[in-house]
């Protein structure tokens, strides 16, 4: 036993303490996350562990927790910082525990024998470390790469700028305790390493020349001994930093330091977001770095000034369980989940916080299907939104018969929903009592082709609906099917125009390249900017905000998006087209109506109100 | 007991509504998350543009009009009235005052709920 | 006797404003320029059809217009649009497509109002199906063809009215109130009746502002006399049918349902909004932020123009206005003028 614990110094105590706390209270959350699946996610689980998507779990764990490879891609100042942080602590953990295995000669033994292996063994006499390389040249590499790593998160906390963040996380008192403890742990880890070291002139290139240094300050005349009362009070220090991190660790954002890794083993295994398993969703909330790069992309951060309402303030007021608004305040464009590096998904954990109230539950959908008793080999589906926006329809009707397509109008009266709003809005339940009455009634009309002008409709039959033998496009996809098999001729006119991308069409729904070809056919000139699609400011999924930040979201919108002065804006949307409307400059059209006014020969393009120009010149508020 | 005589008519509660007893504390709540509902002018761009209550006897701006005025809150069973709402938003953008209208109908929900649970629902 | 030999004023705008500010500071023997972006006078009077309350015909004012100012010394510039002022010492510089045109001691703006543009109200249809047209659209069909507004030959069966297209409407950026949509359409339902009297015609308001002097009057007479329908609810939205007929939905809010109707024309009873050709002075922003019109400098008392000495606004530049109202402020835009030129 004694055998067991030598070398031992009690200062070890604080490490073991805290290193054993972290252990088992995420062994206790392990259980409780798996134990919280749903019975397919468990099945899911035990299928999946014994094959090879293990070991590709693995290798992007490795790829992700530790060379943060997603980050790098964004920004690559944030991405080393990160990569130096994890990689470089890994490979000290990794490189110390076999440099201690390698000189006691025991492989099995303490973990803090390992941890402060330096202080048991100083290693050999320097200078000729720095020179070789063994252990303690590697060991001071990655010391090094981690404090070039912590430079990197000080500046940022101070001038997030520099790093590419134009607004860095704001954070708890809890986190910022642990992060002064982590700020900590490695210059400690420095200067105790340093000061033994000196004392025993061992050390490489750092702690070596450090520990040098340090001795030679202290007494002139070369006398070792006079470190030696300093060293045993860093270490003491370095674990006690090493104690205050590890027992803050699991309720702040380091805690996605295990949790990652966890989070992708099960995603690996196809295990999503879902009501029915809370513990995933549990799972996803600890695995939030909270590392900020969420904020810039969020349109509500220029429009909600100094309110906190992004991606990861929202995991923290789950994970917290905070009863807060902030679930309601979303757009859902879903900008943050395309650029979050652990993956998550924000949008269906936005969604299914918003409690389940079976609204819509009780509707009734009245369409016509074939209401003359003749089936037809296209059904349209205007969408409930497009019914505010007339032109859309009659544009889309004159195609139809242009095209001599075989069609019928679903919706005339507007008296449909295709149930995805309820669903943005939490209320699944409704949400799918409204998709089965009209699945059914969609089948049952005998049509082969589904073409909606809506892409939140479009979304939901693509992703909810089961439709076999029925085949599902946006407008913008029908359009172009036409030109190419010649069925419709569109000529290009001189015009400049840009293309507004719908976050449900482009980010939501992967139609990306059909509206960009139809823009070549229709417009010499494209402006559209070269950025990740904009929220118009309308959105479904945002339900508390008021009109005048809408209004904000949508000029921000068109200040990108006009950038290059062109003559008209261009989307594939109704709701789009509503928001941008009364807030822009130049005209905003659909596709479906520039495509229509080339086939009837009418003018390219719409007159804009003299009025509103004038008033926009004015600046006229709301 | 000549009072107590019966003529054949009932007695019941008044029909008025009466604003000296009303009880406007899920008014005042609401009125505090959704501001702008103090605007509305009962204009019924709301009911008209609403799919669902075109079949059924769901009408939206009744029905805040009713917790505006404060009227049966206990009794109308509003949480059965909103399993209607498609909260699909037209009535949102054809309101003139600029009413996030699809908000109201959500907090109109969350802040009733417990009646539902008291009143069996419809 | 005022005398106001010695000063030039000009006046901008030759709509009612215009022309009553134009006689009455010649009338004070100043020495008048007077200028329209049109070829002749008379704005807007020029496409209406009769005036409220006592539905007098257009032409009626702008030959008494007309008889007035040719019987008095006033130059007439017509067919210039001024559209900037520069302040130069004491003197005001006109311009018009930043050519000089001409110098004053003082202006009296009156460049009037536009309609607003009702396809920003897309849910209406305006544009979009022909049957749908708005007041001022109507107003020049009653005036030159009536015969229009019948279908192949037949009588129209059905013909709704909106109020407030463009007015009390936050999504369209237009939180004022018009206050004169609601006569005209009024007025415009009993033209149709006393053409059409078998057709059904339905006014859908939010609230009647009849708030002139003869207003209510008239209200009551559509409903008594011409048997108009008023439904208490705003139309939502139209759609066309395969006969080219309107389809509208409202709500009955008296009713607390939902209502459908079925029209042969719906007519967009459009709010006003600034000018388009509105003036700009110097580079100074005088016009109110939330409405776009000219602000003065004191609603109760003064016409002068906020902040800009010797530029005075009458008419509906400042905001919606009768034309009886918008001729008794071009007059007391001319007294105030001779006010501060005797003064200064």
């Amino acid at each position: 036993m004694q055998k067991l614990f030598h070398p031992f110094d009690p200062f070890v105590l604080l490490f073991t303490i805290g290193f054993s706390f972290v252990g088992i209270f995420f062994l206790y959350k392990l259980i409780r996350w798996i134990e919280r699946l749903s019975d397919k996610d468990t099945e899911l689980l035990n299928n999946s562990i014994f094959t090879v998507k293990t070991w590709q779990a693995l290798k992007e764990v490795i790829w992700e927790s530790l060379l943060h490879r997603k980050i790098f891609g964004i920004n690559k100042r944030l991405g080393y910082m990160h990569m130096s942080l994890a990689f470089g602590w890994f490979m000290l953990i990794l490189i110390g525990n076999v440099e201690s295995i390698y000189y006691s000669g025991r492989f099995f033994k303490p973990i803090y024998i390992s941890v402060f292996w330096r202080f048991f063994d100083p290693g050999p006499s320097f200078p000729q470390a720095v020179y070789q390389p063994g252990f303690a040249f590697w060991m001071d590499f990655f010391l090094l790469l981690v404090l070039s790593g912590l430079a990197l998160a000080i500046i940022k906390r101070f001038r997030s700028v520099w790093l590419g963040l134009k607004q860095t996380t704001r954070q708890r008192p809890v986190d910022r305790l642990a992060l002064t403890a982590l700020w900590l742990i490695f210059p400690i880890r420095l200067l105790a390493e340093s000061a033994t070291c000196g004392a025993n002139g061992t050390g490489s290139f750092l702690t070596g020349t450090l520990g040098h240094l340090m001795s030679s300050a202290l007494s002139p005349e070369p006398s070792f001994l006079s470190l030696e009362p300093f060293v045993l009070p860093l270490w003491w220090a370095y674990s006690s930093v090493l104690l205050l991190f590890f027992v803050t660790l699991p309720f702040t954002r380091y805690a996605h330091i295990p949790s990652e890794a966890v989070l992708i083993f099960l995603r690996k295994y196809g295990i999503r977001v879902s009501r029915e398993s809370p513990g995933y969703t549990d799972l996803s909330t600890y695995s939030c770095s909270s590392c900020g790069v969420c904020i810039d992309p969020c349109q509500l951060s220029d429009a909600l000034p100094g309110r906190q309402v992004q991606s990861n303030y929202f995991v923290k007021s789950i994970r917290h369980h905070e009863h807060t608004d902030i679930q309601w305040d979303c757009m859902q464009c879903s900008r943050c989940e395309k650029v979050c590096p652990v993956g998550l998904e924000l949008m269906t954990m936005r969604q299914l916080s918003r409690t389940d109230m079976a609204m819509g539950s009780k509707s009734t959908i009245i369409g016509h299907p074939g209401r003359n008793g003749q089936a037809h080999r296209i059904l349209y589906f205007a969408g409930c939104m497009t019914h505010l926006t007339p032109s859309i329809i009659r544009s889309m009707s004159q195609i139809f018969d242009q095209a001599g397509s075989s069609w019928q109008f679903y919706d005339p009266d507007g008296l449909a929903c295709c149930g995805r709003p309820l669903k943005l809005a939490g209320q699944s339940e409704g949400a799918n009592r409204i998709k089965e009455q009209l699945q059914a009634d969609f089948l049952a009309s005998g049509a082969e082709l589904l073409v909606t002008s809506c892409p939140i409709c479009y979304r939901m039959f693509n992703e909810d609906y089961i439709l076999p033998g029925m085949k599902v496009l946006h407008h913008t996809q029908y359009i172009l099917e036409l030109i190419e098999w010649k069925r419709i001729r569109v000529d290009q006119n001189k015009l400049t125009a840009a293309y507004h991308e719908p976050c449900e069409l482009g980010r939501g729904s992967g139609v990306i390249s059909e509206p960009r070809e139809l823009m070549s056919k229709l417009y010499q000139k494209d402006t559209t900017p070269d950025i990740e699609g904009l929220c118009c400011g309308g959105s479904l999924g945002a339900p508390g905000l008021d009109l005048v930040t809408r209004r904000a979201v949508a000029r921000g919108a068109l200040g990108e998006l006009t950038s290059g002065k062109p003559d008209v804006l261009i989307t594939a949307c109704p709701l789009c087209k509503k928001t941008f409307g009364p807030v822009s400059e130049i005209p905003v059209m659909d596709f479906a109506e520039a495509v229509a006014r080339s086939l009837t020969g009418g003018s390219v393009l719409p007159e804009t109100s003299k009025s509103l120009k004038t008033r926009h010149k004015q600046q006229v508020a709301v | 007991m000549a009072g107590k005589k019966n003529f054949g008519f009932e007695r019941h509660a008044g029909r008025q509504i009466d604003l000296d007893h009303a009880d406007n504390s899920l008014a005042t709540e609401l009125a505090e998350v959704v501001s702008a509902w103090s605007a509305c002018i009962s204009c019924g761009s709301c009911a008209a543009t609403c799919p669902a209550g075109q079949n059924v006897g769901f009408n939206f701006r009744r029905l805040h009009y009713k917790i505006k005025l404060s009227l049966e809150v206990e009794t109308d069973n509003y949480p059965s009235l909103l399993t209607s709402c498609l909260l699909c938003g037209k009535c949102q953008l054809v309101c003139p005052r600029g009413i996030p209208t699809r908000y109201l109908s959500i907090q109109i929900m969350q802040k009733t709920k417990h009646y539902a649970e008291v009143i069996p629902p419809v | 006797m005022l005398d106001g030999r010695e000063y030039r004023i000009t006046v901008i705008g030759a709509g009612p404003a215009g022309a009553a500010a134009a006689i009455s500071a010649a009338a004070m023997s100043m020495e008048v320029d007077w200028y329209d972006k049109e070829n002749r006078p008379g704005g807007k009077l020029n496409d209406y059809h009769q005036l409220f309350p006592d539905r007098a015909t257009a032409d009626q004012i702008l030959a008494d217009f007309d008889g007035r100012t040719d019987a008095i010394e006033i130059k007439k510039h017509f067919g210039t649009a001024v559209n900037r002022i520069e302040t130069d010492n004491r003197q005001l510089i006109l311009l018009s497509d930043n050519k000089i045109v001409g110098s004053a001691d003082a202006v009296i703006v009156a460049t009037g109002f536009d309609f607003f543009d009702a396809r920003l109200k897309e849910e209406f249809g305006y544009g979009i199906y022909d049957h749908v047209i708005t007041s001022p659209d109507l107003e020049k069909i009653l005036k030159t063809n009536p015969e229009d507004l019948r279908k192949e030959g037949a009588d129209p069966v059905s013909i709704a009215f909106v109020h407030c297209v463009g007015s009390r409407d936050q999504q369209a950026g237009i939180n004022y109130c018009s206050r004169l949509c609601c006569i005209t359409g009024i007025r415009q339902a009993i033209g149709i009746k006393e053409l059409f009297p078998s057709c059904k015609v339905v006014n859908f308001y939010i609230d009647i502002r009849a708030f002139g002097s003869g207003y209510e009057e008239l209200y009551r007479e559509a409903q008594e006399k011409y048997k108009i329908q008023f439904i208490r609810g705003r139309v939502s939205e139209a759609s066309e049918n395969q006969q080219h007929r309107i389809l509208l939905k409202a709500e009955d809010t008296l009713m607390a349902r939902p209502l459908k109707l079925t029209v042969d024309w719906l007519v967009l009873l459009v709010g006003m909004v600034p000018s388009c050709t509105q003036v700009q002075i110097d580079n100074h922003q005088c016009t109110d932020q939330e409405t776009g019109f000219y602000q003065p400098v004191n609603v109760f008392t003064g016409s002068r123009i906020a902040g800009l000495p010797g530029i005075f606004m009458a008419g509906a530049c400042g905001g919606p206005m009768s034309i009886p109202e918008a001729i008794a402020s071009g007059r007391s835009a001319a007294m105030e003028a001779w006010q501060y030129l005797k003064d200064r």
